[in-house]
């Protein structure tokens, strides 16, 4: 096997996009009357083998597992710069964490709610240090944290702020992973998903009534956007982050989302245009052989893919109207 | 109307006819009470319909956010994002007696640690659309408690009626009637023994008095 090398990860993946779901084809399962048509679709493309597997439209979600492992162990395999890779994964790691401690809190197993696929660290590993609180075997990070949550939730089990917990330790150590990397595109591109999804979490906190120390909470850290920009949002009325964020680079996602927002108090078309500005984003750096740009892009277009399979898959096995699917369905990276 | 199997004595007479009074007595009561409960039912069922259109309509409005929610999340996420409710209510589940019928009373309380928000989850890695469905089951659940209060009630009163006219109609279109023809017939089988016997006698007396002309 060659040693992965940037570009030669660049060459298998050039190839490889030409395998991703086309705008024609997602189309055309959108149109699809029932689940069966739908994955009928699927199945002329390269999740033919996954669609052998499962029993039928309803098992979509074995599927896309089924699609994440495989890209998994893709991108064991070339990608140049694994740590790199590795902290698209994470999440999934993140969300083992958050069922294993509120099992614990709970005291009852809910094994069934683990992902297996694409996760870095074993779930055996996991489960042993959570439920025997020794987080030694643990990365010193995680270990960090996991301590900090213990000690928290002493007084008031708040499964909330756990998770909350989590996902800034998870953010921390991405960058803090980034930076001694000095990899700058994948910095760059999760400094603009914190500062989204932080600007979601102001959202989501004015159409709840909370105040700004709600939010202070669920902020993420790293973004370009700090407290002190949220602190000022939260004093004026909604529609004026839009003029905030006028001049910078989030302005059009933002600016549409914000408008439907307001009228319908759905966050339906933000969190879309929010996945296509980010995938654009990656999109239009892909050309570059020699980086790791065009990993880190196909990676995301096949996490987008899963979530178009799934808004589709889920809609179809429920028999949503079209235009409800139509609505939230994501841009295609090719 | 077949009749009882009775001796046609003066004793058995006094004995149905005290039954009888008992029995139209009875009726009346119980035709009563089943009046009582058919006007408390017929209130209780038109308020159960509203509250069961109006929660119906809510949980459609938030099982359909759930459902978006779920298009935009794996199926672990969601409910690993619900795992852990922030929420408690203790339950106390007493009687209340209507018309004798002892039918459910739900009274809950919160027990919820102070501070914490309904939303059990970190907003990181969960999709906007839960929000809603969360809150909007979490302001739904007292009136869930209700809904289900009256909905017991009705069917616990509902059955109960069934019964209660099934004894109306029993003593009204068969226990009655029967008394009141064993009885006829005991009084007319008494009143041909009575004429039976005088008859007799003044066949006797006439015997008597020929005997002696």
């Amino acid at each position: 096997m060659p040693l992965p090398s940037y570009p030669y990860a660049a060459g298998r993946i050039f190839v490889l996009e030409n395998k991703l779901l086309s705008r024609d084809r997602v189309e055309r399962m959108a149109e699809a009357p029932t689940g069966e048509e739908a994955l009928k679709v699927l199945a002329e493309t390269e999740y033919g083998a996954g669609i052998a597997e499962i029993e039928g439209p309803h098992d979509y979600e074995s599927l896309l597992s089924f699609e994440i492992r495989r890209i998994h162990s893709l991108m064991a395999e070339i990608s140049p710069d694994p740590e790199t890779t590795d902290l698209f994964f994470l999440k999934y790691d993140f969300h083992n964490l958050k069922v294993l401690l509120k099992s614990r809190y709970l005291g009852e197993e809910q094994d069934r709610l683990l992902i297996t696929a694409g996760v870095t660290l074993s779930i055996e590993l996991l489960k042993t240090a959570i439920n025997e609180k020794d987080y030694a075997m643990l990365p010193p990070y995680l270990a960090e944290v996991l301590e900090e949550i213990d000690e928290a939730m002493d007084k008031i089990i708040d499964p909330g702020k756990m998770d909350t917990m989590l996902d800034r330790a998870m953010f921390l150590h991405i960058f803090d992973l980034l930076k001694r990397r000095k990899n700058r595109f994948a910095q760059d591109y999760f400094i603009r998903q914190v500062d989204l999804i932080n600007i979601r979490s102001f959202l989501r906190i004015r159409k709840i009534g909370e105040d700004f120390r709600f939010l202070e909470n669920l902020l993420l850290p790293g973004g370009k956007l700090d407290e002190e920009f949220f602190a000022a949002a939260m004093e004026e009325p909604t529609e004026n982050i839009g003029d905030r964020l006028k001049d910078s680079e989030y302005s059009q996602a933002v600016s549409r989302g914000l408008e439907d927002f307001i009228k319908t108090g759905s966050l339906a078309v933000y969190e879309r245009l929010v996945d296509d500005y980010l995938l654009n984003w990656v999109k239009a750096a892909r050309w570059n052989p020699s980086g790791i740009e065009p990993v880190i892009g196909y990676l995301l277009a096949k996490e987008n893919e899963i979530r178009i399979i799934r808004i589709i898959m889920v809609g179809k096995t429920n028999n949503l109207p079209p235009g409800v699917i139509r609505e939230r369905l994501r841009d295609v990276y090719v | 109307m077949a009749l009882m199997r009775v001796n046609p004595t003066r004793m058995e007479l006094s004995r149905l006819k005290k039954r009888l009074a008992v029995a139209i007595r009875g009726h009346k009561l119980l035709k009563d009470k089943r009046d009582e409960m058919m006007r408390r039912f017929v209130e209780l069922i038109k308020k159960n319909k509203e509250m069961r259109e109006q929660v119906e309509a809510r949980l459609t409005q938030a099982l359909g956010e759930f459902l978006m929610a779920r298009a935009l999340m794996s199926a672990e996420v969601l409910e690993e994002s619900v795992m852990y409710p922030t929420r408690r209510y203790d339950l106390k589940i007493s009687k209340r007696n209507i018309m004798n019928v002892n039918v459910p009373k739900i009274d809950y309380e919160e027990t919820s640690q102070e501070g914490l928000s309904p939303y059990s989850y970190g907003f990181a890695a969960t999709s906007g659309e839960l929000d809603g469905a969360v809150a909007t089951l979490s302001g739904l659940l007292p009136e869930m408690l209700e809904l289900a209060e009256i909905e017991k009630t009705s069917q616990m009163l509902a059955e109960e009626i069934e019964k209660t006219r099934r004894r109306v109609n029993a003593l009204e279109f068969i226990m009655i009637p029967q008394l009141e023809e064993t009885i006829r017939y005991i009084t007319m089988k008494m009143d041909e023994d009575e004429r039976a016997s005088r008859i007799r006698l003044m066949k006797v007396k006439d015997m008597i008095e020929q005997r002696r002309a």
